[in-house]
């Protein structure tokens, strides 16, 4: 039902914004950026934002049929009656689902297809660090973090609908709001080989680099309290306490820990204060401790105490993922944590030293021993350890020290066992994915292995962990493989993305919904070469296709570590000294703290 | 520690009745959170708040008088129990009333002894009243432990009423002991006439109220006047 000229409470035209996740409730609803973005324009007093998400396959089927659209959570109202639709980009396999939703709703999937009578299309999410695959798809990408470039895009708005604009003088003038993409403004250059030479902005009145937003003071920014309570049971089913922003590890592999910086903590206090309200509010029995690396968070031990004093009688559990690997984590688990049969989990990432000092995952195999003896003392009798495979610089015996460890482990157990006079069987389960090259990150520069090397490395550990303690699951290969296209690509891969589509792909993060054919049909027809984007490493003077963006750590930064990882050298946390990787420029968090102390 | 039990009625309908029974104890374990309730709670590793459902409430399933228990450390009014979790029910989910708990020894699953549900759907009502001129003829089929055993619809009814054309209304065996299913009672009509099917899979179901073992007659709804008669078979 299409209710146009909806009116709010003071008459005001409301705008109607749908947030789409492009997956299922139970997923979508374990993201915090939904709660956050829904929240935040909710509390707008002419906004209504509704949670649209994807059915599952008897439904869409059914829907299809039926020629039903995908419909919002509140009122059910159809997709392509909205004002906006913005996705959030959390994971490159999504980017199908996005398009599966659209064209299941009737919108033009093309940016130039669309109208000013279509919904606004907008993105936002860590896939934006790179969003040159679906950027011919949207109008507006908003870079960084959403709380505050979010509402200044909505006055926008509400002026353009006030004074009459077309759809093409709104996108002219959100252009000019800071983080904020429009593709439409620019082009991109190819040379005679095919090479991606630069992103040209088509008049000189929109920015060059886009640089992210970021919010200095979380203390102080709007943050969902009036938790959004499921009915039914979702993945990640409790109250999100978002502890920090960023990451001061530095592991060379990871977006997440470049893109989110600096460091910003918020104080014990707020947070107290927070999950008190949000408790009481919800009703909820388990509070998630969130953040990229938990453990580093600077005062974590009291503020689970406090927590635990003030709601341990109501039955409140606390969840602590990402906890760092040392016996202080250890003791705070053992309190704090009331199911052991899950068990601990751990990164390691790569099997020697030598190979986690290249990829900067500063665990010393010492400290590993240590803390899981001191965890199988406490009486956890179930690991799972986390690896990549396909790293750069690793060799098989890199590979075979994942082995190695385990054994190692295993041994440890027996001491344990033998000291304790019990006799009880260690489960440890293995899990390797395949390494990724991201943006943003020392190894963007990176090839991804071949399929026969990810094969190669796959047999030589299934043939080492043969053993009745350990059980090993390993990632798909070629899901791996168009991840790496997604990630890498620049805006041909769009009509790839739309060739996918046509042939049916959706729900790709799903093993059973990806297809691994269709898209190399896809990028044949289309005569990107897969191998060549994938597996070939970039020249180091090369432009990047999201060169354009600006996170804010410098790409000498990048370029640097890089070096250092091929020497298999470390790199400090930025909470022990700075490593000038260029986000000292925002003055904020942690690199106000540790520059005023060390200079 | 001083406990003190209190028997709920509820309602459930519109959208909610798309919960499935774990689901719906976890919104009402929430929601008793919210509303500040001081509850028991069982010991051992995984301690849960005392809530006690007379019968599971099938995904799909509307209804008018379901009962629950719950168990506080305080003396508490009714009436405040009552406004207090209606204030945090999310909408769909109503407490109808509240009363102290009368004493009971077995605990309140085992007391279920009937159910009474009406089924709504076009045709529903005329082709019941069709089934219920021969009864002996309507048989189900129940597996149990792998064996499938061949039984008489009827023999689970104690009373029914036929409503109108689209409706109607009956009183059936239920709880631990015996049980129908208001999906087999749809499953008998659609295999009686094959064209009705799809308002059957249509069909709003809704249980009007629970019969419990020796629990205040106040407490139920339609075949109130089964209720002192009713021969409670089984193990009571």
């Amino acid at each position: 039902m299409v209710e146009k000229g909806e009116r709010g409470p003071n008459g005001q035209p409301l705008i109607h914004f749908a947030f789409c996740f492009p997956d299922i409730y139970e997923v979508g609803m374990s993201n915090l950026a939904l709660r956050i973005i829904y929240g935040l324009l909710n509390a707008q007093e002419d906004v209504y934002c509704e949670r649209v998400f994807c059915p599952m396959e008897d439904m869409r089927d059914y829907m299809r049929q039926s020629h039903l659209p995908p419909f919002s959570v509140e009122s059910q109202r159809s997709l392509a009656a909205f004002d906006i639709v913005g996705f959030t980009l959390q994971y490159e396999l999504s980017y199908s689902t996005v398009l599966d939703m659209l064209a299941l709703a009737g919108i033009p999937l093309w940016q130039k297809d669309r109208t000013d009578q279509d919904p606004l299309l907008v993105a936002g999410g860590p896939c934006v660090y790179n969003s040159e695959p679906v950027a011919d798809f949207f109008d507006v990408i908003m870079i960084g973090e959403g709380e505050e470039v979010l509402l200044e895009f909505m006055d926008l708005y509400r002026r353009s609908r006030a004074q009459g604009w077309t759809r093409k003088h709104l996108l002219q003038e959100a252009s000019q709001i800071p983080g904020i993409y429009v593709p439409s403004l620019y082009q991109p250059e190819y040379d005679e080989k095919g090479h991606f030479l630069r992103l040209q902005p088509l008049t000189d009145q929109v920015p060059a680099r886009i640089q992210k937003r970021l919010i200095k003071n979380l203390d102080q920014v709007f943050t969902p309290l009036d938790v959004l309570v499921p009915n039914i049971e979702i993945v990640h089913d409790r109250i999100f306490l978002e502890l920090y922003r960023g990451c001061a590890s530095g592991c060379r592999f990871c977006q997440a820990g470049m893109i989110y910086r600096p460091v910003r903590e918020r104080t014990l206090d707020t947070l107290l204060a927070q999950a008190d309200y949000m408790l009481a509010h919800s009703g909820y029995e388990e509070i998630g401790l969130l953040s990229l690396s938990t453990g580093d968070y600077s005062h974590l031990d009291a503020l689970c105490q406090e927590i635990l004093d003030r709601h341990g009688e109501d039955h409140v559990n606390l969840s602590l993922p990402s906890l760092r690997l040392d016996s202080v984590s250890m003791d705070l688990l053992d309190q704090v944590a009331t199911n052991r049969k899950s068990g601990l989990t751990f990164a390691p990432e790569a099997g020697s030293q030598t190979a986690r000092d290249r990829i900067n995952k500063n665990i010393l195999e010492a400290d590993l021993m240590e803390t899981a003896e001191y965890a199988f003392d406490l009486g956890w009798e179930r690991l799972k350890l986390y690896f990549m495979l396909g790293l750069p610089g690793e060799t098989d015996e890199d590979v075979g020290g994942i082995a190695d460890l385990c054994y190692k482990l295993l041994e440890i157990w027996s001491d344990v066992c033998r000291r304790k006079q019990k006799r009880r069987r260690l489960h440890i389960t293995v899990s390797t994915a395949i390494f990724i090259p991201k943006p943003w990150t020392p190894f963007q520069w990176e090839g991804q292995i071949s399929l026969e090397e990810m094969d190669h490395k796959v047999k030589i550990l299934q043939e080492k962990l043969r053993h009745p303690a350990i059980s090993y699951q390993w990632h798909g290969y070629e899901s791996s493989r168009i991840e790496a296209a997604l990630a890498k690509g620049d805006r041909r891969m769009a009509q790839v993305l739309y060739k996918v589509h046509k042939d049916g792909a959706w729900l790709e993060g799903e093993r059973q919904h990806f297809s691994y054919e269709r898209w190399t049909q896809a990028m044949a027809q289309v005569g990107l070469d897969l191998d060549q984007l994938v597996s070939a490493s970039i020249p180091e003077q090369a432009v990047l296709p999201w060169d354009f963006i600006d996170p804010g750590v410098e790409k000498a930064y990048l370029l640097g570590e890089r070096h250092r990882a091929l020497e298999a050298q470390t790199t400090k946390s930025c909470r022990k000294a700075c490593n000038l990787c260029g986000v000292q420029q925002f003055a904020t968090g942690i690199c106000r703290e540790v520059r005023t102390q060390h200079g | 520690m001083d406990k003190y039990t209190y028997l709920l009625t509820f309602a459930r309908e519109g959208t909610l009745a798309w919960l499935g029974h774990l689901d719906l104890m976890v919104v009402f374990e929430r929601s008793l959170r919210r509303a500040g309730l001081p509850l028991v709670w069982s010991q051992g590793y995984n301690p849960r708040p005392s809530l006690v459902f007379a019968l599971p409430l099938g995904l799909g399933v509307e209804c008018r008088r379901d009962l629950l228990e719950i168990e506080t450390t305080e003396k508490l009014l009714p009436q405040d129990i009552m406004q207090d979790l209606n204030a945090k029910l999310p909408r769909g989910l109503t407490i109808v009333e509240v009363r102290v708990s009368p004493d009971h020894q077995k605990s309140l699953m085992a007391l279920v002894q009937a159910a009474a549900y009406r089924l709504e759907g076009p045709g529903l009502g005329q082709t019941f009243a069709q089934l219920a001129q021969k009864p002996e003829s309507v048989e189900i089929i129940r597996e149990h432990k792998g064996k499938q055993r061949s039984l008489q619809l009827f023999s689970y009814l104690y009373q029914w009423q036929v409503i109108d054309e689209n409706s109607f209304m009956y009183c059936c065996k239920a709880g631990s002991s015996e049980n129908l299913r208001p999906d087999l009672m749809l499953k008998a009509l659609a295999e009686f006439k094959p064209e009705l099917a799809p308002a059957c899979w249509g069909a709003r179901i809704i249980r009007e109220a629970l019969y419990l073992k020796g629990f205040p007659r106040d407490l139920a709804g339609p075949f109130r006047d089964l209720y002192n008669n009713l021969e409670f078979a089984g193990k009571g």
